[in-house]
């Protein structure tokens, strides 16, 4: 009995280890930082190119049409310009929508992307974002950075 | 003794004559229906003028016929036959009188002539000087002017040429022509005129030998009702001259109405921007990390 509780204990441990949160492949010049809190993981360019992964519990139950919608209402709603949405697809199979934003502060334009993958339990959504002097040519990297995540 | 008779004899025959003539020269000079014969020859003249009298200007029917010819002054060598004593046989100076007349005396036919027209509201005075200014053109003259209507008067030859210039300073919206023919009142007049100098001079040769102050008295009266009478006819005669050469036109110049001007109406003013969405914000705490901010803080 004492056997079979330590047996469980250690795999939930175990289980609970392999699910620490959804990461990405760092591209180039992108260092990823540690102690990360909102995040599940972030890195950063030299030119200050912020990539980052979250995990959100999926709860309302939806799919991935919806959040992308409620973030996109959400975003708007603050002031960013929807400048394209896409289908794509992560380094798992995973279908997600990437919605990419830019949005003026302080007379400097800036771009953010946002990408949601949603299975069963999860929502995972990866940021992408920048000023658009240091974004637009590390576009190629950042967009497929963002397809390396294993969402579920 | 019987040479006073003969005196009397010849006193009684001079008034008889002279009786006789006064009743005939009453009859000339009063009445223009006991007019001599040569009159109702000169009647036939106008009749026979009158059917080939020229056309009217401006009148439609008679489109491009040449304004009529008026009479020029009456050769005296026709006026002399026409008025040849009344004891002179109707028959017999008829047909002269007939050729006479027809030669002397074309159609004589007073125009008068009306336009309306339309100008633009700021040029109607201008419009009238320019009516005025064409009438001088042609030897006519202004008779009266107000503002809004001018009355000039044209030689009755440039009366279609007057009108036909005037015609285009604005629109026309009314034109009227009309022609009274005067011929006959302008024949009667002369053939009266004639015999009643015939009839002065022969009651100035009456006068000459009248015999005594009561024969002189009377011839003398009636010679200044014979001269009063050619005075009358004289200036009748002057007038209807005057009047046939020379046509008044009348024109009433308007302002051209002005065009509605068809505006579109003012468009609608825009219908206030509806309220904001009304969204609604999902209980989705995580939502409110999302974004540059957040993302880009490093720290």
């Amino acid at each position: 009995m004492k056997l079979s509780l330590l047996s469980a204990s250690l795999f939930a441990l175990a289980m609970a280890g392999c699910h620490s949160g959804a990461q990405l492949q760092a591209p180039d010049g992108f260092a990823q930082l540690d102690g990360q809190k909102s995040y599940d993981w972030r890195a950063a360019s030299a030119q200050g190119v912020v990539l980052a992964v979250r995990t959100e519990p999926n709860e309302p139950r939806a799919n991935v049409d919806f959040w992308a919608d409620a973030i996109d209402v959400r975003l708007r709603r603050q002031g960013y310009t929807a400048e394209a949405r896409k289908d794509v697809k992560s380094a798992n199979g995973s279908d997600g929508k990437q919605l990419r934003y830019s949005r003026v502060e302080d007379g400097r334009t800036y771009r953010y992307w946002l990408t949601v993958f949603v299975n069963n339990d999860r929502v995972y959504v990866v940021e992408a974002g920048g000023d658009r002097d240091s974004f637009d040519p590390a576009e190629k990297l950042v967009e497929r950075a963002v397809l390396t995540v294993r969402a579920g | 003794m019987p040479a006073l008779m003969i005196e009397i004899f010849q006193r009684r025959t001079t008034r008889l004559a002279l009786s006789a003539f006064l009743l005939l020269a009453n009859a000339c000079g009063a009445d223009k229906a006991n007019a001599p014969p040569v009159m109702t020859a000169g009647s036939r003249a106008y009749t026979a003028d009158q059917a080939s009298a020229p056309a009217a200007p401006g009148m439609p029917a008679q489109a491009g016929a040449p304004a009529p010819a008026m009479p020029g002054p009456i050769p005296a060598t026709a006026g002399q036959k026409v008025g040849a004593p009344a004891t002179t046989p109707p028959g017999a100076n008829a047909k002269a009188g007939d050729a006479a007349s027809r030669a002397a005396h074309a159609a004589m036919l007073i125009y008068t002539g009306a336009l309306s027209m339309q100008v633009d509201d700021d040029k109607i005075a201008k419009s009238i000087d320019q009516i005025i200014d064409v009438a001088e053109s042609v030897g006519g003259r202004i008779m009266s002017r107000t503002d809004a209507s001018v009355v000039v008067s044209v030689p009755s030859a440039q009366f279609r040429d007057a009108l036909t210039k005037m015609e285009p300073i604005g629109t026309v919206t009314n034109r009227s022509v009309s022609a009274q023919d005067v011929t006959e009142q302008f024949h009667d007049a002369e053939v009266r005129l004639q015999n009643l100098r015939a009839t002065r001079q022969r009651l100035q040769e009456f006068l000459a030998k009248a015999g005594n102050i009561a024969d002189t008295l009377t011839v003398e009266r009636e010679l200044e009702r014979v001269a009063q009478e050619i005075d009358v006819l004289e200036g009748k005669m002057r007038f209807l001259k005057e009047r046939a050469a020379f046509s008044q036109i009348t024109v009433n110049v308007s302002p051209r109405p002005k065009q509605a001007i068809t505006k579109d109406p003012p468009p609608p003013p825009p219908p206030p921007p509806p309220p904001p969405q009304r969204l609604l914000d999902l209980p989705v705490e995580w939502f409110s990390r999302l974004g540059l901010k957040p993302l880009l803080d490093l720290r």
